[in-house]
């Protein structure tokens, strides 16, 4: 029943159009979770849940992402996970692990295909990836981020990986991939602060530019070190047009946790829910439903996961609702912001008198 | 080396360092503790802060005589001080440094004391009381210094090198490595890690008491003061009677709580929510046996765990107001679950001869002190199990006859 979705442009459906038969997907998934994830039955037994089914979408035990990091939540035998995913984290203790099953990794495929599409069109474009071409041949680094790669990989032909391994730009090659592609549309791919800090940092500093007019950018990636520099999505925006012409530049919000399924932005700023995914957007202290317009900690929810209990879950970031079908850029779905990381509390420490002073 | 100097402000490792021993409870000490201890009581901007308000009572006259009493009740006539002391103090309770600093002070020593600074407030304006007094009282400044840094093997290593005896506040982590640099052979060395504590509740007696106001009150300081991150809050509650009267108690209870709370505008941090969620999770996930009760008191997060779990709970606590509750028939099935880790017990409806009977014999581990709700933060010269008096002491015996 999943495969109907794909008949439908991605976010061309209205809430109540979309209601019924998202809740449906996400029904199913909470039963076959409940009946082979211990853990995540455990939970709503805990909760004194385990009799009722969720009366609507908001009625869900979101997990907290971190518990990825803490627990094996798998909801397949093992024999059937094909790739474990890794999110990056700086200590052992602190990466999730993603377990995969091949109806898993197929869903993510095709729904980030079916939203991507909608985006550039269904033909391969020349692709310039602006990272190095290391994190994919590297196990060591192979992440999120080299997932993200590969993952894009798939909408382009004749990829350029923009830096060498020192994370310079390859000058010549770039130049030769401007000349051959400007006059038509080109995807061009990476991190937020990569791109900000190798490429158009370094194009300013150098007083160079280069022309790629018909490009478009995709970004994902944390604004933490970007926001420490006083960079927004604005100043981003400008920068980038200023020094490669590109127009058309989108960043979306999405994690390890829920792969495939990703909220995009538009040309107004907002990023959107779409068919395969979902936000609720909970007060810090009750969790409760806020308002629309109320700051609050995102929920995400994603038709995909099957093989790990990652359908419904509650991020540590926090955003708002705008609105839901009615934005200016004529997508349907909810529109909403992220203003970045709950804010960690000036804690007086789990009495260690060295994690707090570093 | 690259410390920070908070204490006194013209404070010289040198001069500390070549300070001599004074006897226990000498004048000099008396006198500017005496005057830290009014001078603390009497600054109005620590109204807000009543841990520091609590450690200048603490230093007050009439406390420290008797702490001279029990010192010299033990013994102490034949102990002397050791000499120079380093403490490493920890971040969580940040007036813990002054008890572990002033016991050895009055005992005579000398002494380095390294706080992880973080620009608290309070902190910085109990310094700055402690900095007015000493410009009184000259040659006790000589004989400590406060310090900051960020932890430094170098800087560790040297104040370990010149101690006599080495206190370390800290985590696991934080104990393993400053134990992995030497102290002097001869050296003393106590540690104060990372520990859990539990209150334990007779209901039947909670329900006929008729100041269940004041016992709430009196649990929001042990629990709340400090974000129940200290040692000593209670994070277990273990509820013993039958299953009707601790379901009846515990209604009770939590919403006097609740109402505590809502009064003292208590408010737990967005993050400490968060950490507070994901424990909760974690809990229920890996027992199937747990409840969490629907909870309309936002700043306290609740889940009952069975008394018979193998979850390791105390490691996955994180404090910020996350309460665990058992139901126990007794004292000795309380005594079952316990283990090295844990520190105080908080108690209310008990008689001391009960704990000393039923409980102490058999303990599986841990547990130093049994106090009263409202008791648990209050610093004990007796503490984690160590007789402090004693431990910054060392004796000399003398036989009578020398001929």
């Amino acid at each position: 029943m999943i495969e109907e979705y794909f008949l439908h442009r991605p976010f061309s459906l209205t809430a109540s159009e979309k209601g019924k038969q998202f809740l449906d997907r996400l029904i199913v998934l909470h039963r076959h979770h409940s009946e082979r994830c211990s853990e995540y039955r455990n939970i709503y037994k805990a909760f004194g849940r385990q009799k009722t089914l969720p009366r609507d979408d908001t009625d869900f035990i979101p997990l907290p992402v971190r518990l990825f990091k803490t627990l094996t939540l798998k909801s397949v035998n093992p024999e059937d996970v094909q790739k474990t995913l890794t999110s990056s984290g700086t200590t052992s203790q602190n990466v999730s692990h993603i377990y995969l099953d091949k109806e898993t990794s197929r869903l993510q495929t095709k729904v980030l295909a079916h939203i991507i599409n909608d985006y550039i069109g269904t033909k391969r474009l020349p692709m310039l990836i602006i990272d190095t071409e290391d994190v994919i041949k590297d196990r060591q680094l192979f992440s999120a981020r080299g997932g993200g790669i590969l993952g894009f990989s798939t909408f382009g032909r004749n990829h350029l990986y923009l830096f060498d391994s020192e994370m310079n730009i390859k000058v010549n090659e770039l130049k030769g991939f401007c000349d051959r592609f400007k006059e038509q549309p080109v995807l061009l791919f990476g991190f937020t602060f990569l791109i900000w800090k190798y490429f158009v940092e370094v194009l300013k500093a150098n007083n160079q530019s280069v022309s790629l007019p018909h490009g478009i950018l995709i970004h994902s990636g944390g604004w933490k070190k970007l926001k420490d520099d006083a960079v927004d999505n604005e100043t981003f925006k400008t920068a980038i047009r200023g020094t490669t012409g590109i127009q058309s530049v989108y960043n979306f919000y999405g994690m390890v946790e829920q792969l495939g399924s990703i909220f995009m932005e538009c040309e107004r700023g907002f990023f959107h829910t779409c068919l395969f995914n979902n936000i609720v957007i909970r007060n810090w202290k009750t969790l409760k439903v806020c308002q629309k317009g109320e700051e609050g900690i995102i929920e995400v929810q994603s038709v995909i996961p099957w093989s790990y209990p990652g359908h419904v879950l509650i991020t540590e970031d926090l955003g708002v609702l705008i609105g839901e079908d009615n934005c200016e850029c004529g997508r349907k779905g909810k529109y909403f912001v992220v203003n970045g990381r709950i804010p960690v509390a000036e804690l007086r420490g789990c009495s260690d008198t060295f994690q707090h002073t570093g | 080396m690259d410390y920070t100097t908070l204490c006194p402000q013209q404070g010289k490792l040198e001069v500390v360092n070549g300070a001599q021993p004074l006897s226990p409870f000498h004048t000099d000490i008396l006198a500017f503790i005496d005057d830290l201890s009014q001078e603390i009581i009497k600054e109005e901007e620590f109204r807000r802060f009543p841990e520091i308000i609590a450690a200048g009572y603490w230093l007050r006259k009439s406390a420290i005589q008797r702490l001279k009493h029990i010192f010299i009740d033990r013994g102490g006539k034949q102990r002397v001080a050791r000499g120079l002391v380093f403490h490493l103090a920890p971040s969580n309770v940040d007036t813990i440094f002054m008890y572990s600093l002033f016991l050895s002070l009055l005992v005579g020593n000398t002494n380095i004391v390294r706080i992880s600074f973080k620009s608290n407030k309070n902190i910085q304006g109990l310094l700055a009381v402690i900095n007015r007094v000493c410009a009184n009282h000259i040659s006790v400044s000589h004989r400590f210094l406060i310090v900051n840094y960020e932890h430094d093997d170098t800087i560790n290593g040297y104040f370990s090198e010149i101690c006599a005896m080495r206190v370390i506040w800290g985590g696991h982590e934080t104990i393993n490595r400053i134990r992995s640099i030497q102290i002097p052979p001869s050296a003393h060395e106590i540690t104060f890690a990372d520990k859990f504590s539990i209150a334990l509740i007779n209901a039947e007696n909670y329900l006929a008491y008729n100041k269940k106001e004041d016992i709430a009150i009196r649990f929001f300081n042990d629990a709340f003061w400090f974000d129940q991150l200290a040692c000593s809050s209670p994070r277990l509650i273990g509820w013993i009677g039958t299953s009707e009267q601790i379901t009846t108690a515990k209604e009770k209870f939590w919403s006097s709580i609740s109402a505590v709370i809502a009064q003292k505008e208590y408010e737990s941090s967005p993050s400490g929510n968060m950490d507070t969620y994901v424990a909760l999770c974690q809990y229920a996930a890996l027992d199937k046996n747990t409840t969490i009760p629907d909870s309309h008191f936002p700043s306290i997060k609740r889940i009952t765990i069975p008394k018979t779990t193998e979850l390791s709970f105390r490691d996955i606590h994180c404090g910020q107001g996350l309460f665990i509750e058992m139901n126990f028939d007794d004292l000795k099935d309380v005594a079952h679950i316990t283990q090295s880790k844990d520190q105080t017990i908080t108690a209310f409806g008990f008689s001391s001869e009960a704990m000393k009977k039923q409980l102490i014999p058999y303990l599986k581990g841990g547990v130093n002190r049994i106090v009263g709700f409202g008791n648990a933060l209050t610093f004990s010269h007796d503490w984690d199990g160590y007789d402090l008096l004693n431990e910054f002491t060392r004796i000399i015996t003398v036989e009578d006859a020398l001929y």
